[in-house]
Protein backbone atom coordinates (compact mmCIF):
# COMPACT_ATOMS: atom_id res chain seq x y z
CA UNK A 1 0.00 0.00 0.00
CA UNK A 2 2.71 2.49 0.88
CA UNK A 3 4.35 1.61 -2.41
CA UNK A 4 2.89 4.79 -3.83
CA UNK A 5 4.27 6.99 -1.06
CA UNK A 6 7.37 5.32 0.23
CA UNK A 7 10.51 4.19 -1.46
CA UNK A 8 10.86 0.51 -0.85
CA UNK A 9 14.15 -1.27 -1.08
CA UNK A 10 13.46 -4.75 -2.39
CA UNK A 11 16.12 -7.37 -1.87
CA UNK A 12 16.15 -11.07 -2.63
CA UNK A 13 15.19 -13.20 0.36
CA UNK A 14 18.24 -14.88 1.78
CA UNK A 15 17.71 -16.92 4.97
CA UNK A 16 20.97 -15.72 6.50
CA UNK A 17 19.95 -12.08 5.96
CA UNK A 18 16.67 -12.85 7.70
CA UNK A 19 18.53 -14.07 10.75
CA UNK A 20 20.99 -11.19 10.73
CA UNK A 21 18.35 -8.52 10.15
CA UNK A 22 16.97 -8.44 13.69
CA UNK A 23 20.33 -8.10 15.50
CA UNK A 24 21.51 -5.67 12.81
CA UNK A 25 18.44 -3.45 13.30
CA UNK A 26 18.98 -3.62 17.06
CA UNK A 27 22.62 -2.57 16.57
CA UNK A 28 21.63 0.39 14.38
CA UNK A 29 19.07 1.42 16.95
CA UNK A 30 21.68 1.23 19.68
CA UNK A 31 24.07 3.36 17.62
CA UNK A 32 21.28 5.88 17.10
CA UNK A 33 20.73 6.03 20.86
CA UNK A 34 24.32 6.24 22.08
CA UNK A 35 26.00 7.46 18.85
CA UNK A 36 26.88 10.96 20.07
CA UNK A 37 28.87 9.50 22.97
CA UNK A 38 30.81 7.19 20.68
CA UNK A 39 32.03 10.03 18.50
CA UNK A 40 35.85 10.23 18.56
CA UNK A 41 35.79 13.98 17.85
CA UNK A 42 33.43 16.87 18.49
CA UNK A 43 31.07 16.67 15.49
CA UNK A 44 30.59 20.44 15.46
CA UNK A 45 34.24 21.50 15.89
CA UNK A 46 35.21 23.59 12.87
CA UNK A 47 38.92 23.33 12.07
CA UNK A 48 39.74 24.72 8.64
CA UNK A 49 43.30 23.42 8.83
CA UNK A 50 41.80 19.92 8.75
CA UNK A 51 39.37 20.61 5.85
CA UNK A 52 38.64 17.82 3.36
CA UNK A 53 41.04 15.29 4.81
CA UNK A 54 40.76 11.91 3.09
CA UNK A 55 39.81 8.90 5.23
CA UNK A 56 42.83 7.68 7.18
CA UNK A 57 44.23 7.40 10.68
CA UNK A 58 42.99 10.28 12.85
CA UNK A 59 39.84 10.71 10.75
CA UNK A 60 38.67 7.23 9.80
CA UNK A 61 36.04 8.54 7.40
CA UNK A 62 37.72 11.81 6.51
CA UNK A 63 36.64 15.38 7.20
CA UNK A 64 34.29 17.81 5.49
CA UNK A 65 34.91 21.29 4.09
CA UNK A 66 34.80 22.79 7.58
CA UNK A 67 37.30 20.24 8.84
CA UNK A 68 34.70 18.41 10.95
CA UNK A 69 35.22 14.67 11.53
CA UNK A 70 32.72 12.80 9.31
CA UNK A 71 32.58 9.66 11.47
CA UNK A 72 31.66 11.80 14.48
CA UNK A 73 29.02 13.66 12.48
CA UNK A 74 27.65 10.36 11.20
CA UNK A 75 27.31 9.02 14.74
CA UNK A 76 25.73 12.24 15.96
CA UNK A 77 23.41 12.32 12.94
CA UNK A 78 22.26 8.74 13.47
CA UNK A 79 20.09 9.99 16.27
CA UNK A 80 18.34 12.60 14.13
CA UNK A 81 17.89 10.33 11.16
CA UNK A 82 16.97 6.99 12.72
CA UNK A 83 15.10 8.15 15.80
CA UNK A 84 13.12 10.80 13.91
CA UNK A 85 12.12 8.22 11.33
CA UNK A 86 10.88 5.92 14.06
CA UNK A 87 9.02 8.81 15.67
CA UNK A 88 7.39 9.59 12.31
CA UNK A 89 6.26 5.99 11.82
CA UNK A 90 5.00 5.64 15.39
CA UNK A 91 2.91 8.82 15.10
CA UNK A 92 1.62 7.95 11.62
CA UNK A 93 0.73 4.45 12.83
CA UNK A 94 -1.02 5.69 15.96
CA UNK A 95 -3.05 8.23 13.99
CA UNK A 96 -3.82 5.61 11.33
CA UNK A 97 -4.92 3.02 13.89
CA UNK A 98 -7.06 5.45 15.88
CA UNK A 99 -8.78 6.81 12.77
CA UNK A 100 -9.40 3.36 11.28
CA UNK A 101 -10.67 1.97 14.59
CA UNK A 102 -13.04 4.92 15.07
CA UNK A 103 -14.30 4.46 11.53
CA UNK A 104 -14.87 0.78 12.18
CA UNK A 105 -16.82 1.48 15.37
CA UNK A 106 -18.60 4.46 13.81
CA UNK A 107 -20.21 2.46 11.04
CA UNK A 108 -20.79 3.12 7.38
CA UNK A 109 -20.78 6.92 7.41
CA UNK A 110 -17.62 7.30 9.45
CA UNK A 111 -15.98 4.75 7.21
CA UNK A 112 -17.05 6.58 4.07
CA UNK A 113 -15.64 9.89 5.34
CA UNK A 114 -12.34 8.27 6.32
CA UNK A 115 -11.91 6.72 2.91
CA UNK A 116 -12.62 10.00 1.11
CA UNK A 117 -10.11 11.89 3.25
CA UNK A 118 -7.53 9.17 2.58
CA UNK A 119 -8.21 9.37 -1.15
CA UNK A 120 -7.53 13.09 -1.12
CA UNK A 121 -4.21 12.64 0.65
CA UNK A 122 -3.25 9.65 -1.44
CA UNK A 123 -3.85 11.53 -4.68
CA UNK A 124 -0.79 13.68 -3.88
CA UNK A 125 2.59 11.91 -3.97
CA UNK A 126 3.94 11.61 -0.41
CA UNK A 127 7.24 13.30 -1.13
CA UNK A 128 5.60 16.33 -2.76
CA UNK A 129 3.06 16.62 0.05
CA UNK A 130 5.75 16.35 2.73
CA UNK A 131 7.95 18.83 0.88
CA UNK A 132 5.09 21.32 0.63
CA UNK A 133 4.12 21.02 4.28
CA UNK A 134 7.71 21.15 5.54
CA UNK A 135 8.42 24.23 3.42
CA UNK A 136 5.22 25.91 4.59
CA UNK A 137 6.02 25.24 8.26
CA UNK A 138 9.52 26.61 7.83
CA UNK A 139 12.52 24.33 7.36
CA UNK A 140 13.40 22.43 10.55
CA UNK A 141 13.56 18.90 11.85
CA UNK A 142 10.22 19.36 13.56
CA UNK A 143 8.54 20.49 10.34
CA UNK A 144 9.90 17.45 8.53
CA UNK A 145 8.53 15.14 11.20
CA UNK A 146 5.11 16.79 11.14
CA UNK A 147 5.07 16.81 7.32
CA UNK A 148 5.94 13.14 7.10
CA UNK A 149 3.34 12.16 9.69
CA UNK A 150 0.69 14.08 7.75
CA UNK A 151 1.79 12.45 4.51
CA UNK A 152 2.01 8.96 5.97
CA UNK A 153 -1.02 8.42 8.16
CA UNK A 154 -3.55 8.03 5.32
CA UNK A 155 -1.92 5.02 3.67
CA UNK A 156 -1.42 3.53 7.11
CA UNK A 157 -5.08 4.11 8.02
CA UNK A 158 -6.04 2.45 4.76
CA UNK A 159 -3.97 -0.61 5.58
CA UNK A 160 -5.30 -0.74 9.14
CA UNK A 161 -8.83 -0.60 7.79
CA UNK A 162 -8.22 -3.58 5.52
CA UNK A 163 -6.62 -5.55 8.34
CA UNK A 164 -9.39 -4.67 10.82
CA UNK A 165 -12.06 -5.75 8.34
CA UNK A 166 -10.41 -9.09 7.91
CA UNK A 167 -10.16 -9.61 11.65
CA UNK A 168 -13.75 -8.48 12.18
CA UNK A 169 -14.97 -11.22 9.87
CA UNK A 170 -13.29 -13.91 11.99
CA UNK A 171 -15.42 -16.34 13.94
CA UNK A 172 -14.11 -15.32 17.37
CA UNK A 173 -15.14 -11.73 16.71
CA UNK A 174 -18.56 -12.91 15.53
CA UNK A 175 -18.95 -15.04 18.62
CA UNK A 176 -18.08 -12.05 20.80
CA UNK A 177 -20.70 -10.00 18.95
CA UNK A 178 -23.33 -12.68 19.43
CA UNK A 179 -22.51 -12.63 23.12
CA UNK A 180 -23.18 -8.90 23.26
CA UNK A 181 -19.66 -7.54 23.72
CA UNK A 182 -20.01 -3.78 23.17
CA UNK A 183 -18.33 -2.19 20.12
CA UNK A 184 -15.53 -0.46 22.02
CA UNK A 185 -14.51 -3.53 23.94
CA UNK A 186 -14.83 -5.62 20.80
CA UNK A 187 -12.32 -3.34 19.11
CA UNK A 188 -9.95 -3.11 22.06
CA UNK A 189 -9.91 -6.75 23.18
CA UNK A 190 -10.68 -8.75 20.08
CA UNK A 191 -10.05 -6.90 16.85
CA UNK A 192 -7.00 -4.72 17.54
CA UNK A 193 -4.84 -7.26 19.40
CA UNK A 194 -5.33 -9.73 16.58
CA UNK A 195 -4.59 -7.16 13.88
CA UNK A 196 -1.38 -5.72 15.27
CA UNK A 197 1.02 -8.30 13.86
CA UNK A 198 0.51 -7.18 10.27
CA UNK A 199 0.75 -3.57 11.42
CA UNK A 200 4.11 -4.10 13.15
CA UNK A 201 5.49 -5.51 9.92
CA UNK A 202 4.25 -2.56 7.91
CA UNK A 203 5.61 -0.11 10.49
CA UNK A 204 9.05 -1.71 10.37
CA UNK A 205 9.05 -1.55 6.58
CA UNK A 206 7.89 2.06 6.72
CA UNK A 207 10.84 3.05 8.92
CA UNK A 208 13.09 2.06 6.08
CA UNK A 209 11.18 4.22 3.60
CA UNK A 210 10.94 7.16 5.98
CA UNK A 211 14.72 7.20 6.50
CA UNK A 212 15.10 7.73 2.77
CA UNK A 213 12.31 10.36 2.61
CA UNK A 214 13.62 12.16 5.63
CA UNK A 215 17.15 12.33 4.23
CA UNK A 216 15.67 13.45 0.93
CA UNK A 217 13.91 16.35 2.61
CA UNK A 218 17.10 17.37 4.45
CA UNK A 219 19.04 17.06 1.25
CA UNK A 220 16.59 19.51 -0.32
CA UNK A 221 17.13 21.86 2.59
CA UNK A 222 13.76 21.69 4.36
CA UNK A 223 14.95 19.32 7.12
CA UNK A 224 17.31 19.74 10.04
CA UNK A 225 19.27 22.95 9.65
CA UNK A 226 23.03 23.53 9.81
CA UNK A 227 25.12 23.02 11.73
CA UNK A 228 23.22 19.99 13.04
CA UNK A 229 24.62 16.73 11.79
CA UNK A 230 21.93 15.28 9.57
CA UNK A 231 22.74 12.62 7.00
CA UNK A 232 20.68 14.15 4.20
CA UNK A 233 22.19 17.58 4.84
CA UNK A 234 25.68 16.03 4.94
CA UNK A 235 25.14 14.55 1.48
CA UNK A 236 24.00 17.97 0.28
CA UNK A 237 27.14 19.60 1.80
CA UNK A 238 29.35 17.18 -0.07
CA UNK A 239 27.76 17.72 -3.48
CA UNK A 240 30.28 20.31 -4.64
CA UNK A 241 33.26 18.11 -3.75
CA UNK A 242 32.07 14.87 -5.28
CA UNK A 243 34.93 14.90 -7.77
CA UNK A 244 37.62 16.22 -5.43
CA UNK A 245 36.64 14.78 -2.02
CA UNK A 246 34.26 11.91 -2.75
CA UNK A 247 33.90 10.80 0.88
CA UNK A 248 32.08 13.91 2.07
CA UNK A 249 28.88 13.00 0.18
CA UNK A 250 29.45 9.28 -0.27
CA UNK A 251 29.92 8.27 3.37
CA UNK A 252 26.58 9.66 4.62
CA UNK A 253 24.97 8.37 1.40
CA UNK A 254 26.14 4.87 2.21
CA UNK A 255 24.93 5.28 5.81
CA UNK A 256 21.44 6.21 4.58
CA UNK A 257 21.28 3.29 2.18
CA UNK A 258 22.64 0.80 4.68
CA UNK A 259 20.23 1.88 7.41
CA UNK A 260 17.26 1.76 5.03
CA UNK A 261 18.29 -1.71 3.88
CA UNK A 262 18.72 -2.97 7.43
CA UNK A 263 15.28 -1.77 8.51
CA UNK A 264 13.75 -3.12 5.29
CA UNK A 265 15.25 -6.52 6.00
CA UNK A 266 14.09 -6.24 9.59
CA UNK A 267 10.50 -5.73 8.38
CA UNK A 268 10.78 -8.75 6.10
CA UNK A 269 12.28 -10.87 8.87
CA UNK A 270 9.50 -9.78 11.21
CA UNK A 271 6.93 -10.78 8.63
CA UNK A 272 8.33 -14.26 8.19
CA UNK A 273 8.54 -14.62 11.95
CA UNK A 274 4.96 -13.50 12.59
CA UNK A 275 3.15 -14.94 9.58
CA UNK A 276 3.00 -18.58 10.71
CA UNK A 277 1.38 -17.49 13.97
CA UNK A 278 -1.25 -15.33 12.32
CA UNK A 279 -3.55 -18.33 11.93
CA UNK A 280 -2.64 -19.46 15.43
CA UNK A 281 -3.80 -23.06 15.07
CA UNK B 1 -48.18 -26.90 25.51
CA UNK B 2 -44.71 -25.39 25.72
CA UNK B 3 -44.49 -21.73 24.90
CA UNK B 4 -42.74 -20.41 21.81
CA UNK B 5 -39.32 -19.01 22.61
CA UNK B 6 -37.54 -18.30 19.34
CA UNK B 7 -39.39 -18.08 16.06
CA UNK B 8 -38.14 -17.72 12.50
CA UNK B 9 -40.85 -16.46 10.21
CA UNK B 10 -40.33 -16.53 6.46
CA UNK B 11 -36.55 -16.03 6.54
CA UNK B 12 -35.07 -15.51 3.09
CA UNK B 13 -31.47 -14.70 2.26
CA UNK B 14 -29.94 -14.21 -1.19
CA UNK B 15 -26.30 -13.82 -2.13
CA UNK B 16 -26.47 -12.06 -5.46
CA UNK B 17 -28.72 -14.19 -7.61
CA UNK B 18 -28.20 -17.25 -5.45
CA UNK B 19 -30.89 -17.93 -2.88
CA UNK B 20 -29.27 -19.45 0.20
CA UNK B 21 -32.52 -19.85 2.16
CA UNK B 22 -36.10 -19.18 1.22
CA UNK B 23 -39.17 -18.82 3.39
CA UNK B 24 -37.73 -20.67 6.37
CA UNK B 25 -40.13 -20.73 9.31
CA UNK B 26 -39.93 -22.73 12.51
CA UNK B 27 -40.21 -22.32 16.24
CA UNK B 28 -38.00 -23.34 19.13
CA UNK B 29 -40.22 -23.96 22.12
CA UNK B 30 -39.25 -23.47 25.75
CA UNK B 31 -37.37 -26.45 27.16
CA UNK B 32 -37.10 -28.49 23.97
CA UNK B 33 -34.20 -29.56 21.81
CA UNK B 34 -34.94 -28.74 18.19
CA UNK B 35 -32.77 -30.21 15.45
CA UNK B 36 -32.10 -28.31 12.21
CA UNK B 37 -30.81 -30.86 9.75
CA UNK B 38 -29.70 -30.76 6.13
CA UNK B 39 -26.75 -31.53 3.92
CA UNK B 40 -23.75 -29.27 3.76
CA UNK B 41 -24.72 -26.15 1.81
CA UNK B 42 -28.44 -26.51 2.54
CA UNK B 43 -28.51 -23.16 4.33
CA UNK B 44 -28.30 -24.15 8.01
CA UNK B 45 -25.61 -21.67 8.96
CA UNK B 46 -27.27 -18.92 6.96
CA UNK B 47 -30.49 -19.57 8.90
CA UNK B 48 -28.61 -19.40 12.20
CA UNK B 49 -26.79 -16.22 11.19
CA UNK B 50 -30.12 -14.58 10.38
CA UNK B 51 -31.52 -15.75 13.72
CA UNK B 52 -28.72 -14.23 15.78
CA UNK B 53 -28.31 -11.05 13.75
CA UNK B 54 -24.94 -11.78 12.15
CA UNK B 55 -26.61 -11.51 8.75
CA UNK B 56 -29.54 -9.36 7.75
CA UNK B 57 -32.19 -11.45 6.01
CA UNK B 58 -33.70 -10.14 2.78
CA UNK B 59 -37.13 -11.06 4.05
CA UNK B 60 -38.67 -12.53 7.17
CA UNK B 61 -38.55 -11.78 10.86
CA UNK B 62 -37.26 -13.30 14.05
CA UNK B 63 -39.23 -13.18 17.30
CA UNK B 64 -37.92 -13.89 20.74
CA UNK B 65 -40.19 -14.69 23.67
CA UNK B 66 -43.24 -13.50 21.76
CA UNK B 67 -41.79 -10.13 20.70
CA UNK B 68 -40.24 -9.26 17.34
CA UNK B 69 -36.48 -8.91 17.71
CA UNK B 70 -36.31 -5.17 17.08
CA UNK B 71 -34.76 -2.24 18.86
CA UNK B 72 -31.95 -1.90 21.35
CA UNK B 73 -33.71 -3.26 24.41
CA UNK B 74 -34.91 -6.43 22.71
CA UNK B 75 -31.50 -7.15 21.24
CA UNK B 76 -29.75 -6.38 24.51
CA UNK B 77 -31.88 -8.95 26.29
CA UNK B 78 -31.45 -11.47 23.46
CA UNK B 79 -27.65 -11.06 23.54
CA UNK B 80 -27.65 -12.25 27.09
CA UNK B 81 -30.40 -14.88 26.94
CA UNK B 82 -29.42 -16.56 23.69
CA UNK B 83 -25.90 -17.94 23.33
CA UNK B 84 -24.19 -19.79 20.55
CA UNK B 85 -21.64 -22.53 20.03
CA UNK B 86 -19.92 -22.39 16.64
CA UNK B 87 -18.86 -25.21 14.39
CA UNK B 88 -15.12 -24.68 14.35
CA UNK B 89 -13.58 -24.44 17.82
CA UNK B 90 -10.24 -23.62 16.20
CA UNK B 91 -11.73 -20.37 14.90
CA UNK B 92 -14.25 -19.39 17.53
CA UNK B 93 -11.91 -18.67 20.45
CA UNK B 94 -9.85 -15.47 20.51
CA UNK B 95 -6.22 -16.69 20.32
CA UNK B 96 -5.04 -13.79 22.50
CA UNK B 97 -7.31 -14.35 25.46
CA UNK B 98 -6.87 -16.87 28.23
CA UNK B 99 -9.57 -19.38 29.06
CA UNK B 100 -10.47 -17.33 32.14
CA UNK B 101 -10.95 -14.23 29.98
CA UNK B 102 -12.86 -16.06 27.26
CA UNK B 103 -15.29 -17.78 29.59
CA UNK B 104 -15.53 -14.79 31.92
CA UNK B 105 -16.20 -12.20 29.24
CA UNK B 106 -19.96 -12.66 29.20
CA UNK B 107 -20.06 -12.41 33.00
CA UNK B 108 -18.21 -9.16 32.68
CA UNK B 109 -20.05 -7.46 29.83
CA UNK B 110 -23.45 -8.38 31.20
CA UNK B 111 -22.52 -7.21 34.67
CA UNK B 112 -23.13 -10.61 36.26
CA UNK B 113 -19.79 -10.74 38.08
CA UNK B 114 -18.18 -7.35 38.38
CA UNK B 115 -14.98 -8.34 40.16
CA UNK B 116 -12.12 -10.31 38.64
CA UNK B 117 -12.04 -12.64 41.64
CA UNK B 118 -15.75 -13.31 41.36
CA UNK B 119 -15.42 -14.11 37.68
CA UNK B 120 -12.48 -16.41 38.31
CA UNK B 121 -14.43 -18.38 40.87
CA UNK B 122 -17.42 -18.69 38.53
CA UNK B 123 -15.25 -19.69 35.59
CA UNK B 124 -13.57 -22.37 37.69
CA UNK B 125 -16.97 -23.86 38.47
CA UNK B 126 -18.02 -23.66 34.82
CA UNK B 127 -14.87 -25.42 33.66
CA UNK B 128 -15.61 -28.19 36.12
CA UNK B 129 -19.11 -28.52 34.70
CA UNK B 130 -17.80 -29.08 31.18
CA UNK B 131 -15.04 -31.44 32.28
CA UNK B 132 -12.00 -29.16 32.32
CA UNK B 133 -10.05 -28.17 35.39
CA UNK B 134 -9.01 -25.02 37.18
CA UNK B 135 -5.41 -25.48 36.06
CA UNK B 136 -6.55 -24.52 32.55
CA UNK B 137 -7.68 -21.03 33.57
CA UNK B 138 -4.62 -19.13 32.45
CA UNK B 139 -3.82 -21.11 29.33
CA UNK B 140 -4.47 -19.93 25.80
CA UNK B 141 -6.72 -21.75 23.31
CA UNK B 142 -3.76 -22.97 21.26
CA UNK B 143 -2.79 -25.43 23.98
CA UNK B 144 -6.08 -27.32 23.80
CA UNK B 145 -7.41 -30.06 21.55
CA UNK B 146 -10.52 -29.57 19.43
CA UNK B 147 -12.75 -31.35 21.93
CA UNK B 148 -11.38 -29.30 24.82
CA UNK B 149 -11.82 -26.09 22.88
CA UNK B 150 -15.42 -26.93 22.19
CA UNK B 151 -15.89 -27.49 25.94
CA UNK B 152 -14.44 -24.03 26.53
CA UNK B 153 -16.90 -22.64 23.98
CA UNK B 154 -19.75 -24.41 25.79
CA UNK B 155 -18.61 -23.05 29.14
CA UNK B 156 -18.51 -19.56 27.63
CA UNK B 157 -22.02 -19.97 26.26
CA UNK B 158 -23.60 -21.21 29.49
CA UNK B 159 -21.67 -18.77 31.70
CA UNK B 160 -24.31 -16.06 31.38
CA UNK B 161 -27.14 -18.48 32.21
CA UNK B 162 -28.90 -18.24 28.85
CA UNK B 163 -32.33 -19.58 28.07
CA UNK B 164 -31.52 -20.49 24.50
CA UNK B 165 -28.46 -22.26 23.18
CA UNK B 166 -27.82 -22.38 19.44
CA UNK B 167 -25.27 -24.96 18.37
CA UNK B 168 -24.16 -24.83 14.73
CA UNK B 169 -22.75 -28.30 14.02
CA UNK B 170 -20.81 -28.23 17.29
CA UNK B 171 -19.16 -31.60 16.72
CA UNK B 172 -18.65 -31.83 12.95
CA UNK B 173 -15.16 -30.37 13.17
CA UNK B 174 -14.15 -32.76 15.94
CA UNK B 175 -12.57 -36.21 15.95
CA UNK B 176 -15.21 -38.91 15.80
CA UNK B 177 -13.85 -40.28 19.07
CA UNK B 178 -14.75 -37.13 21.02
CA UNK B 179 -17.98 -36.21 19.25
CA UNK B 180 -20.17 -38.25 21.57
CA UNK B 181 -18.54 -36.79 24.69
CA UNK B 182 -19.15 -33.24 23.53
CA UNK B 183 -22.76 -34.03 22.58
CA UNK B 184 -23.22 -35.52 26.04
CA UNK B 185 -21.83 -32.41 27.70
CA UNK B 186 -24.29 -30.33 25.73
CA UNK B 187 -27.21 -32.60 26.55
CA UNK B 188 -26.36 -32.74 30.27
CA UNK B 189 -25.88 -28.99 30.51
CA UNK B 190 -29.10 -28.46 28.64
CA UNK B 191 -31.02 -30.62 31.10
CA UNK B 192 -29.33 -29.22 34.15
CA UNK B 193 -29.95 -25.61 33.17
CA UNK B 194 -33.33 -26.15 31.55
CA UNK B 195 -32.06 -24.77 28.24
CA UNK B 196 -33.93 -24.66 24.98
CA UNK B 197 -31.50 -25.86 22.35
CA UNK B 198 -31.40 -25.39 18.61
CA UNK B 199 -29.02 -28.07 17.43
CA UNK B 200 -27.76 -27.97 13.85
CA UNK B 201 -26.38 -31.09 12.19
CA UNK B 202 -25.69 -32.28 8.66
CA UNK B 203 -26.91 -35.80 9.26
CA UNK B 204 -29.57 -37.46 11.29
CA UNK B 205 -27.26 -39.73 13.28
CA UNK B 206 -25.88 -37.17 15.72
CA UNK B 207 -29.24 -35.70 16.65
CA UNK B 208 -31.21 -38.91 16.96
CA UNK B 209 -31.20 -39.25 20.73
CA UNK B 210 -30.94 -35.55 21.42
CA UNK B 211 -33.80 -33.83 19.68
CA UNK B 212 -37.47 -33.67 20.56
CA UNK B 213 -38.39 -32.23 17.20
CA UNK B 214 -36.64 -31.79 13.87
CA UNK B 215 -36.66 -29.38 10.96
CA UNK B 216 -35.23 -30.76 7.72
CA UNK B 217 -33.69 -28.25 5.34
CA UNK B 218 -33.17 -29.06 1.65
CA UNK B 219 -31.46 -26.54 -0.65
CA UNK B 220 -32.57 -23.60 1.46
CA UNK B 221 -36.17 -24.68 1.90
CA UNK B 222 -37.85 -26.63 4.64
CA UNK B 223 -38.50 -30.14 3.37
CA UNK B 224 -40.29 -31.36 6.47
CA UNK B 225 -40.64 -30.76 10.18
CA UNK B 226 -42.07 -32.84 12.95
CA UNK B 227 -41.42 -34.74 16.15
CA UNK B 228 -38.54 -37.16 16.40
CA UNK B 229 -40.92 -40.09 16.05
CA UNK B 230 -42.53 -38.65 12.94
CA UNK B 231 -39.22 -37.94 11.26
CA UNK B 232 -37.42 -41.16 12.12
CA UNK B 233 -40.27 -43.63 11.95
CA UNK B 234 -42.50 -42.12 9.33
CA UNK B 235 -40.63 -39.65 7.15
CA UNK B 236 -42.79 -37.93 4.55
CA UNK B 237 -40.36 -36.05 2.33
CA UNK B 238 -38.16 -38.10 -0.04
CA UNK B 239 -35.22 -35.93 1.03
CA UNK B 240 -35.68 -36.94 4.67
CA UNK B 241 -35.76 -40.60 3.63
CA UNK B 242 -32.50 -40.25 1.73
CA UNK B 243 -30.92 -38.57 4.76
CA UNK B 244 -32.16 -41.41 6.95
CA UNK B 245 -30.85 -44.03 4.56
CA UNK B 246 -27.39 -42.53 4.97
CA UNK B 247 -27.45 -43.00 8.74
CA UNK B 248 -25.48 -46.04 9.85
CA UNK B 249 -26.95 -47.86 12.80
CA UNK B 250 -24.24 -49.04 15.17
CA UNK B 251 -26.18 -52.14 16.25
CA UNK B 252 -25.93 -54.84 13.51
CA UNK B 253 -29.20 -56.48 14.52
CA UNK B 254 -31.07 -53.21 14.30
CA UNK B 255 -29.37 -52.49 10.99
CA UNK B 256 -30.52 -55.87 9.59
CA UNK B 257 -34.00 -55.16 10.89
CA UNK B 258 -34.04 -51.80 9.16
CA UNK B 259 -32.86 -53.19 5.82
CA UNK B 260 -35.57 -55.78 6.11
CA UNK B 261 -38.21 -53.15 6.82
CA UNK B 262 -37.01 -51.02 3.92
CA UNK B 263 -37.35 -54.00 1.57
CA UNK B 264 -40.81 -54.70 2.94
CA UNK B 265 -42.00 -51.16 2.44
CA UNK B 266 -40.48 -51.07 -1.04
CA UNK B 267 -42.59 -54.01 -2.06
N1 LIG C 1 -21.40 -14.90 2.48
C1 LIG C 1 -21.81 -15.70 1.48
N2 LIG C 1 -21.68 -15.32 0.19
C2 LIG C 1 -22.10 -16.10 -0.82
N3 LIG C 1 -22.65 -17.31 -0.66
C3 LIG C 1 -22.79 -17.77 0.59
C4 LIG C 1 -22.38 -16.99 1.72
N4 LIG C 1 -22.65 -17.71 2.84
C5 LIG C 1 -23.20 -18.86 2.42
N5 LIG C 1 -23.29 -18.91 1.08
C6 LIG C 1 -23.84 -20.00 0.28
O1 LIG C 1 -25.11 -20.31 0.79
C7 LIG C 1 -25.31 -21.71 0.80
C8 LIG C 1 -25.69 -22.16 2.17
O2 LIG C 1 -24.57 -22.03 3.01
P1 LIG C 1 -24.63 -22.39 4.55
O3 LIG C 1 -25.77 -21.68 5.17
O4 LIG C 1 -23.28 -22.12 5.12
O5 LIG C 1 -24.90 -23.95 4.51
P2 LIG C 1 -24.73 -25.06 5.63
O6 LIG C 1 -24.43 -24.39 6.92
O7 LIG C 1 -26.02 -25.80 5.62
O8 LIG C 1 -23.61 -25.94 5.17
C9 LIG C 1 -24.02 -22.35 0.29
O9 LIG C 1 -24.20 -22.70 -1.06
C10 LIG C 1 -23.01 -21.26 0.44
O10 LIG C 1 -22.04 -21.35 -0.56
MG1 LIG D 1 -22.78 -24.58 8.23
Amino acid sequence: MTAMTLPRIALPRIPLLDRLAIPAAALFLLIALVGPWLAPHDPYQVDLSQALQAPGPGHWLGTDAAGRDILSRLLAGARTTVLSSIVVVVFAAVVGIVVAALAAIGGRWADEILMRVCDIFLSIPGMILALGIAAALGPSLRSTIIALVVALWPPFARLVRAVLRETMASTYVESARVMGVPARRLMARHVLPNSLDSLYVQAALDVSGVIVLMSGLSFLGVGAQPPSADWGAMVADGREFVTTAWWVATVPGIAITLTAVVFGLFGDALRSKLDPTLGDA
Amino acid sequence: MRSDLLTADGLTKRYGRFTAIEDVSFTLRAGEVLGLVGESGSGKSTTVRCLVGLTKPDAGTVSYDGEPLQGRAAWHRFRREAQMVFQDPYASLNPRMTVAEIVGEGLRVHGIERTAAGRRARVTTLLGQVGLDAGDLDRYPRSFSGGQRQRIAIARAIAVEPRVLICDEPVSALDVSVQAQVVNVLRDMGRELGLSILFIAHDLAVVRYLCDRLVVLDQGRIAEQGTREQIYDNPQAPYTRSLLAAVPIPDPAAERERRHRQKESAR
